[in-house]
């Protein structure tokens, strides 16, 4: 199968554009963007708040809600699709199996508040149709993600579980399509320390034994650093540097990266308070 | 970032009840209406006397044997006004029902497809609100009769565009919730997203708007009565006022016994909204165990 070889590039981004109307002035989000993904790599995409990450993963994944948009340009590819202009119900079909899926950064709010997680999940699993079957694969795939008390998770409300546990939840519902590349958007920003490290194995884990392609978008470099082989810094709407993760931290070649990583490093130190 | 819990609505209403027994105003509130619906139920057995019996002489003033009077007629005021809460009651509450259904499909439908549809059913929406509902009624009852059914109609078709206001702006707020869009997203059908994910959602305000309702209802209904608009062959509220009219200078009871009884019950639903909407509502919860702490 084609997603068991590591050379072949799953996905491609060519000088995506996405440009915002905010009140009669034009915020140039994304501001023509090149980002390759191979097969089971796994790639960061590192930036501050406001650099217009998120909003190039919600465009390469065709999520862009569409008001406020101003111009949206670009070639994308998956696996040799052009999921760009692709009509909706294929695209459909490629998120339901083998595609791509995103989890977000704050699980609680794309979780229905009124239904029990196996509920939630058995839309995901819709073409499962027999009972037994269905429940087993539920449990399948939150085990996939550590989750222990299996059962219990099954039947809790969202509000029943801890921000980690929904979040693994969301993980677990947006592997159910069995992708080829998971988008997570800030998936440990929300979460606190001991449960971000859990959250990482679980991606790790998935990245190393099902070959799941991960593109990472975040402003944490714990995370950068602890998951990713290949990192692309964001400012502005623009990729200012590309470089595997352990040159990129030994030798910044852009000075805005060099300056994160020295802001990143100053945070850390207790001695440097001003 | 931190994101406030949702409890399940479910919870929240059983919860709510706590809560509402934990206000001042939803515990009166409570109390009115339940002591309201035990009379009509219990009407028979605890009435002094039938809704159409002859009790005594006409026009009593209060006294031991007739604790309100007796009418032009010489019915027991007391039996009158309770087998009378069974009217004003069950007009109360259906009215309220039947403006939920109309106003909570009318306000989902376009608070959830948008476009044209949206501005259809709210400017027709708006416009039953501009007309008075007095008026509205009067024509209805007018032309086509003063019957229990078509009173209980007319009244919700007074009230739904305040039902259909709350539900459609429940609506368009939970519309664009990302668990809305994920449903929409993975192909759910819409009877599916509008019933399952976005209606237990929107329920909270929108039950305490079925109280208020509820309460509006009773009013219109009594007023019409009053006017000389309810059906005759049910003893209710609004009929005793009118009939109370005539005799104002001589029989005072006859009017004011009823009035007291429909502002009391008016109060207890719109106490128990209060209650409902401080129960739904944790800061207003908030500040009030802060006052009374």
């Amino acid at each position: 199968m084609s997603s068991t070889d590591p050379c072949k590039t799953l996905l491609t981004a060519r000088q995506v554009k996405v440009h915002l109307k905010v009140g009669d002035r034009i915020i140039r989000a994304v501001d023509g963007v090149d980002l390759d993904v191979r097969a089971g790599e796994c790639v960061g995409i590192l930036g501050e708040s406001g650099s217009g990450k998120s909003t190039f993963g919600r465009a390469i994944t065709r999520l862009l809600p569409n008001v406020a948009l101003a111009h949206l340009s670009g070639e994308v590819t998956f696996d040799g699709h052009d999921v760009a202009r692709m009509p909706e119900a294929a695209l459909r079909s490629l998120r339901r199996r083998g595609g791509f899926s995103m989890v977000f950064q704050d699980p609680l709010s794309h979780l229905n508040p009124t239904r029990r997680i196996v509920a939630q999940m058995d839309e995901a699993l819709r073409s499962i149709g027999d009972r037994d079957k269905l429940l087993a694969r539920e449990a399948d795939l939150l085990a996939q993600v550590g989750l222990s008390d299996i059962e219990r998770v099954l039947r809790a409300y969202p509000h029943e579980l801890s921000g980690g546990m929904r979040q693994r939840v969301l993980l677990a519902m947006a592997l159910a399509a069995e992708p080829r590349l998971l988008v997570a958007d800030e998936p440990t920003t929300a979460l606190d320390a001991t449960v971000q490290m859990q959250v990482i194995e679980t991606l790790r884990r998935l990245n190393r034994e099902q070959q799941v392609a991960l593109l990472i978008i975040t402003h944490n470099f714990g995370l950068v650093a602890e998951l990713c082989d290949r990192v692309y810094v964001m400012t502005g709407g623009k990729f200012v540097e590309d470089a595997d993760v352990f040159a990129l931290f030994e030798s910044p070649r852009h000075p805005y990266t060099a300056s994160l990583i020295a802001a990143g490093r100053r945070l850390l130190q207790p001695g440097a308070r001003t | 970032m931190t994101t406030r819990a949702l409890p399940h609505p479910l919870v929240a209403l059983l919860s709510a009840v706590r809560g509402v027994a934990r206000t001042w105003s939803g515990r009166a509130g409570l109390a009115i209406v339940l002591l309201m619906v035990a009379l009509a139920a219990a009407a028979p057995w605890i009435a002094p006397s039938g809704p159409l019996d002859l009790a005594g002489a006409a026009l009593q003033p209060p006294s031991y044997l007739h604790p309100l009077g007796t009418d032009n007629v010489g019915h027991d005021l007391l039996s009158a006004v309770i087998y009378g809460a069974r009217a004003s009651l069950a007009i109360g509450c259906f009215a309220a029902l039947i403006a939920f259904l109309i106003g909570g499909t009318i306000g989902a439908l376009a608070g959830y497809l948008r476009g044209p549809v949206e501005l259809v059913l709210m400017r027709i929406a708006e416009l039953f609100q501009t007309l008075p509902v007095i008026i509205v009624v009067l024509f209805i009852v007018a032309v086509l009769g003063a019957r229990f059914w078509l009173l209980i109609g007319a009244v919700a078709l007074a009230i739904w565009p305040l039902e259909a206001r709350i539900v459609y702006g429940q609506f368009v707020t939970l519309s664009d919730r990302p668990f809305v869009t994920a449903a929409r997203a993975a192909d759910l059908s819409t009877a599916h997203i509008v019933l399952r994910e976005i209606l237990p959602n929107a329920l909270p305000p929108v039950i305490v708007q079925v109280a208020l309702d509820a309460s509006l209802a009773i009013l219109i209904s009594a007023g019409l009565g009053f006017l000389g608009l309810s059906d005759p062959s049910v003893p209710s509220w609004g009929e005793l006022l009118n009939r109370g009219q005539s005799y104002l200078d001589s029989a005072w009871w006859m009017s004011v016994f009823p009035g007291v009884v429909i502002c009391i019950t008016v109060l207890g639903f719109n106490l128990l909204a209060d209650g409902l909407n401080e129960a739904f509502n944790p800061r207003a919860t908030a500040t009030t165990a802060r006052l009374q702490a």
